[in-house]
């Protein structure tokens, strides 16, 4: 698009900015490559259950009647540095690779036992509805031009209107999506357009719009044109996604690993900010055990190949991995070998400057939190307990953006203050 | 509105004086404590001088189903549920009606100077109590008022004519535009005249495709499309024929027979939920049947596999034939008692169906459970037995949940019938709609048909299907009362925006209980509506941030507009795969849902989308703008006014004014015809278009002189056949461009196909 920076801020300046987005924000009109830190999410869908891993509460003794976990003892608990976690699936594989990075938060209060205000709760922070996921929101502020700033497979994704989410669909159709110009995206020397043509439309098309938003009194409207300008404005860089696709894209069946190159290759073309890993299955209502801990598999298993794949595309130290759920799951097993919803989860975080081989957080064996002193963060009776809201006080501030305006638009406690991660 | 105690008792009737709440009243009669004002309904007067002002702090706090208060006689409800200012009046008025001494309850209790339990919390003869005391007046000398809108909300809105009321409203239904009969008819018309060329809209295929479409939004049963998705989901000691056609013999019928009944099979399972609002639908029957009918729909396949004989089809080869059919022993209850919508929202053994009711909850008595806990939950420090029953922090949302969860006794989580032998949970609430309205014993085994007439009697039904109808027509959720935290200035705005709708949208409800809830009575009364129709205003106001529509299109919305308005669809050549209903192809990439793992849409555009956009325009100019030229004149949609031989100006650069006039005519007519736009010759707009159309020609010309480019189209874009892909004769082809005016056409459609109009509506 052969807009100047200039055009841009004019057209953002007349227009629903102010919803969208505040002035200052805008950077300009090709979005610069984003190189910055690239915050991923992995999300368990309907709720996993901490004590089957990083959270352990085995059984007592194998003749225990109806244990916290039947699946193994309370002596079997394993340790990899100063995390323990649980002796199942591929927990120990997944824990010894990564202990030194991890940072494990246990005993999380989210204060609902449903699953989208769970979901809700632990990707805003906010158990309240209208907040951001915190991907959508450091997408929003760190590079919300870019065309694929914010990508989302799912779990929660609410943007309030600060960036666009992407969604990832058949990855072979993108070639013919980046070249919107060309009959054959291989070919390079035919066009629907001479360049100069493209370009033409693109001008005027801006142009249009600019006095559309002019004469706008709708706000609405006025935020809809703004959203499609702003999605125009990063539309030739989607081309440069095509570089950094692998050839072959995983087949193994485990979706976080398809999700994960795709969003290693936008990030490494400089398109993408944030985004959303999910995968489901973890509402294990009846065999718990048998359904729940192969889910558990495929996340560590997923979250694995994304570190992998970021290695192989150079940009392991520039990956910020936040694994959670809805919430956790209840004490024990109901009636058909099941484990319900419970309020209390786990959260799992590594990458660049956060300190790993940590643990924040504690629960008894029935799996109910002890209080954590707010300065040490050491278990204290009667100290408070630790709720998304003060790991997303802390995430923001790790992003660098709780200053920010579009972060104070949607505040957070300053009460709920942690020194999590460091 | 007035929500802080400060607020003085005579303020409303110097804010209405003032015009700052929407409507007004003529006096029938006074209350007592406006003696000289205007007249206040009650619901008003509670609402302002009560419940915001100091009931939704005070007293809510615990007199509410999880408060401290929750076993009194006072139980109010959340703003997050429908009609909770009445319901909450009706409360009041209740306890109200009590009285020591003369004196109501409702004073005595907060002010201390009868037992209760939260203390004095109102001083007596203080503000609060002196707006209670007008309240009990009210109810003992009820005040009725004659409503006068005295401050219409849309003042400063200009709405749309109404040619370009059925123009969206055809594209929004039909997917197609109107005829020139159907402009002509509403361009004099009235509202008469546009309910016609609505009902005729209504008849067509494509309109009952349309609300299959959105009512899957809901149901996502169109998850079991495909394969043995749908028939493998059911039981074969039930349904010993749910692959029928495996008996079929090779030897006797062609495989291509049996594959094709087996797909038409499953299909046809898997439809049947939305077959059931087709048919209510098209044949105007009460839409209350979605829950209340005592059949299911089945065609000549599905029928075989539920063991339904006493059907008869005009076509048994016709998988689209689809009857009202009845299985053996089954009280069907509408698409609560369909398989396949049992399925799509299953149960466990512990979750006991409260799934299924939030769902019921949800779609059909518009409220959002899951939002009456609007406060924290600590399931941690729970001590209680049942806590689902006993604990207040649960039974907030299990109070409405589990009695109509009970009601799905009869049904497992495979969505088999299977009356439980021992009954339903003792533990959990009766089964019913509510704890006080209990499902009769005699109803035991047709638990739902008793729920589904339930519903299908309570005004909440009309609201959500009038709020379905209303997110499906224009992409937008109804508004919800705004939040007592805002600030005042935003509240205010929220609030009248939200009170606006509500009075029109539950107008539109009681249209729709008058009219035998006929489906199409809304669909008619949202289209003439002023929410549907907004489209600009003369002034920015905060009031107005939630009105006029501006939808970015589903891949499957713009894919009907994208043949309407050219006449072609975006299908890939060789097989005709839609690319924007493939998820092969555009479909999830473009915000779409396969009802499956992806259920959200994507309601805004981002890179890929607005990419695909453009290539879809290119790809569409590219395959548009030739073959219009293999038509006469008359027979073109895009480019009536024009031939290939109309250039703009002379070799010597001269312009020629009878065809620069002739091709502004043109883009008069494209920005009508694509985007709705009425504009003369001497808009702005139409001038811009035409220094797109001049400047490709120009750039075009000088490039030809220098060899630059080609003197013929792309290969791809030439059109040398007919739609049927027969070969034109060669004088009608176009494939040679020496004028360069094919493609200077091609960018202009290429710039009104991806334009913000063509993608929104």
């Amino acid at each position: 698009m052969a807009l100047d920076r200039r055009d841009f801020l004019r057209l953002a300046a007349t227009t629903g900015l102010a919803v969208a987005g505040p002035l200052t924000l805008v950077k300009q009109a090709h979005a610069a490559p984003y190189e910055g830190t690239f915050y991923v999410t992995v999300h368990a869908g309907g709720g996993w259950d901490p004590t089957s891993l990083c959270d352990p509460k085995g059984a007592m003794s194998a003749e225990e009647d109806n244990p916290m976990n039947a699946s193994y003892l309370h002596d079997e608990i394993l340790t990899a540095g100063n995390i323990n976690y649980a002796p199942v699936g591929g927990n120990q594989a997944f824990f010894d690779k990564y202990y030194q990075e991890l940072l494990v938060l246990n005993g999380i209060d989210t204060s609902t036992n449903g699953h989208d205000s769970g979901t809700r709760n632990v990707w805003s922070g906010k158990l309240s509805e209208g907040h951001p996921s915190f991907t959508a929101l450091v997408a929003g502020v760190k590079n919300r031009e870019a065309p694929m700033a914010f990508m989302s497979n799912g779990g929660f994704d609410f943007t309030a209107g600060l960036v666009a989410p992407t969604r990832s669909g058949n990855t072979s159709a993108l070639e013919r999506i980046a070249f919107p110009n060309r009959p054959n995206p291989d070919d390079e020397g035919r066009r629907y357009h001479t360049d100069d043509t493209a370009a033409r439309i693109a001008q005027f098309q801006a142009d249009r719009l600019a006095a559309m938003q002019d004469g706008a009194k709708l706000q609405r409207r006025k935020h809809a044109m703004n959203t499609l300008f702003a999605a125009r404005a990063g539309e030739n860089e989607i081309r440069r996604l095509t570089d950094f696709l692998p050839e072959e894209l995983d087949n193994s069946g485990n979706p976080i690993r398809r999700q994960a190159q795709l969003a290693l290759a936008a990030y490494k073309a400089g398109l993408s900010v944030s985004c959303n890993l999910s995968t489901g299955g973890f509402d294990t209502h009846g065999n718990h055990d048998q359904n729940h801990i192969p889910r558990l598999q495929t996340i560590l298993e997923g979250v694995d190949f994304l570190m992998e794949e970021a290695e192989r595309q150079g940009v392991r130290d520039k990956v910020m991995v936040a694994i959670g759920s809805d919430f956790g799951r209840t004490p024990r097993y109901n009636g058909t070998n099941g484990k319900d919803h419970w309020s209390i989860t786990s959260m799992m975080l590594m990458g660049p400057g956060i300190a790993g081989n940590r643990v924040i957080g504690t629960t008894t064996h029935e799996h109910v939190p002890v209080g954590v002193n707010p300065d040490t963060l050491g278990v204290e009776d009667g100290g408070l307990r630790i709720t998304p809201e003060h790991i997303h006080r802390s995430l923001r501030e790790y992003a660098g953006i709780h200053e920010h305006e579009l972060a104070t638009r949607h505040p957070l406690s300053q009460a709920n203050t942690l020194p999590l991660f460091g | 509105m007035l929500r802080t105690a400060q607020t003085s008792l005579q303020t409303p009737c110097a804010l209405l004086a003032l015009g700052l709440v929407a409507f007004s009243a003529a006096c029938v009669d006074q209350t007592p404590a406006e003696p000289s004002g205007p007249c206040v309904p009650t619901e008003t007067y509670f609402e302002e001088q009560v419940w915001n002002n100091f009931m939704s702090n005070t007293c809510f706090a615990c007199h509410n189903a999880q408060g401290a208060a929750a076993g009194s006689q006072l139980v109010l409800q959340n703003s997050n549920q429908p009609g909770y200012l009445k319901n909450n009046l009706g409360r009041v008025e209740n306890v109200a009606t009590l009285e020591r001494d003369g004196t109501s309850y409702i004073l005595l209790k907060p002010s201390g100077q009868l037992d209760h339990g939260g203390g004095t919390v109102i001083e007596q003869n203080g503000p609060e109590w002196m707006a209670l005391q007008g309240l009990v007046d009210r109810f003992k000398e009820p005040v009725e008022c004659e409503v006068v809108e005295t401050g219409d909300f849309f003042q400063n809105v200009e709405l749309l004519d109404n040619e370009q009321t059925v123009r969206k409203a055809g594209l929004a239904l039909v997917g197609r535009l109107p005829t020139d009969e159907e402009f002509a008819q509403v361009s004099a018309g009235d509202d008469a005249d546009v309910d016609a060329v609505l009902d005729n809209m209504m008849q067509e295929a494509a309109f009952l495709d349309r609300m299959k479409e959105i009512y899957n939004d809901l149901f996502l049963t169109n998850r079991y499309l495909g394969g043995d998705n749908a028939t493998n989901l059911l039981d074969q000691d039930d349904y010993p024929n749910n692959r029928w056609y495996d008996d079929l013999d090779p030897e006797v019928v062609s495989q291509d027979y049996i594959d094709a009944a087996q797909q038409y099979t499953n299909n046809s399972v898997a439809r049947a939920p939305l077959e059931l609002v087709a048919h209510l639908i098209e044949n105007d029957r009460p839409f209350t049947e979605i829950l209340t009918a005592d059949y299911m729909m089945v065609n000549s396949y599905s029928a075989q596999v539920y063991g339904i004989e006493d059907v008869t089809f005009n076509d048994p080869t016709d998988p689209g034939e689809f009857v009202e059919g009845r299985i053996p022993g089954i009280p069907h209850a509408g698409i609560l008692t369909d398989p396949m919508w049992l399925n799509r929202f299953p149960t466990t053994a512990t979750n006991r169906n409260r799934h299924r009711s939030r769902m019921v909850w949800q779609f059909f008595m518009a409220t959002d459970i899951m939002k009456l806990a609007d406060r924290p939950v600590d399931p941690t420090s729970i001590v209680e037995h049942n806590p689902t029953m006993f604990n207040p922090q649960c039974n907030v949302c299990h109070a409405n949940i589990d009695p109509i969860a009970g009601t799905f006794q009869n049904w497992d989580g495979e969505g088999r019938y299977r009356p439980p032998e021992e009954g339903w949970y003792a533990e959990m609430r009766r089964p019913g709609m509510s704890e006080e309205d209990i499902l009769p014993s005699g109803d035991y085994t047709s638990s739902l048909q008793w729920l589904g007439r339930q519903i299908a009697d309570n005004e909440l039904f009309a609201l959500a299907t009038v709020y379905t109808a209303y997110t499906a027509l224009t992409g937008q959720e109804p508004l919800s009362p705004p939040s007592l935290e805002l600030p005042d200035a935003e509240f205010d705005a929220r609030d009248a925006a939200f009170k606006a709708q509500d009075k029109d949208f539950q107008a539109i409800a009681k249209t729709f209980i008058d009219d035998g809830h006929n489906f199409k009575s809304i669909v008619r009364a949202l289209v003439k509506s002023k929410w549907f129709r907004a489209e600009s205003a003369t002034r920015e106001q905060l009031k107005l941030a939630d009105v006029g529509t501006a939808r970015f299109l589903t891949p499957e919305m713009l894919d009907r507009k994208i043949e309407a308005v050219t006449g072609q669809r975006w299908v890939r050549g060789y097989d005709q795969r839609s690319y924007l209903r493939s998820e092969n192809e555009y479909l999830i990439f473009y915000g779409g849902i396969d009802s499956d793992d992806v259920t959200q849409r994507i309601t805004e555009p981002n890179g890929l989308m607005a990419s695909i956009a453009v290539r879809m325009a290119n790809e569409m100019s590219c395959r548009v703008v030739p073959r219009e030229f293999t038509k006469a004149a008359a027979d073109r949609k895009l480019f009536p006014a024009v031939e290939m031989t109309y250039e703009p100006a002379d070799a010597n650069g001269f312009e020629i004014a009878g065809a620069v006039q002739a091709i502004k005519e043109n883009i008069v007519h494209l920005h009508w015809h694509i985007l709705g736009e009425r504009l003369t010759v001497d808009d702005p707009e139409v001038e811009r278009t035409y220094q797109l159309f001049l400047q490709t020609w120009q750039e075009g010309v000088e490039k030809r002189a220098n060899d630059e480019v080609s003197r013929d189209l792309d290969y791809g874009c030439r059109a040398t056949t007919d739609e049927y892909g027969d070969d034109l004769p060669e004088e009608q082809q176009v494939w040679r461009d020496d004028r360069y005016t094919v493609r200077a056409w091609m960018a202009v459609m290429s710039y009104l196909l991806s334009d913000w109009r063509f993608l929104h509506e």
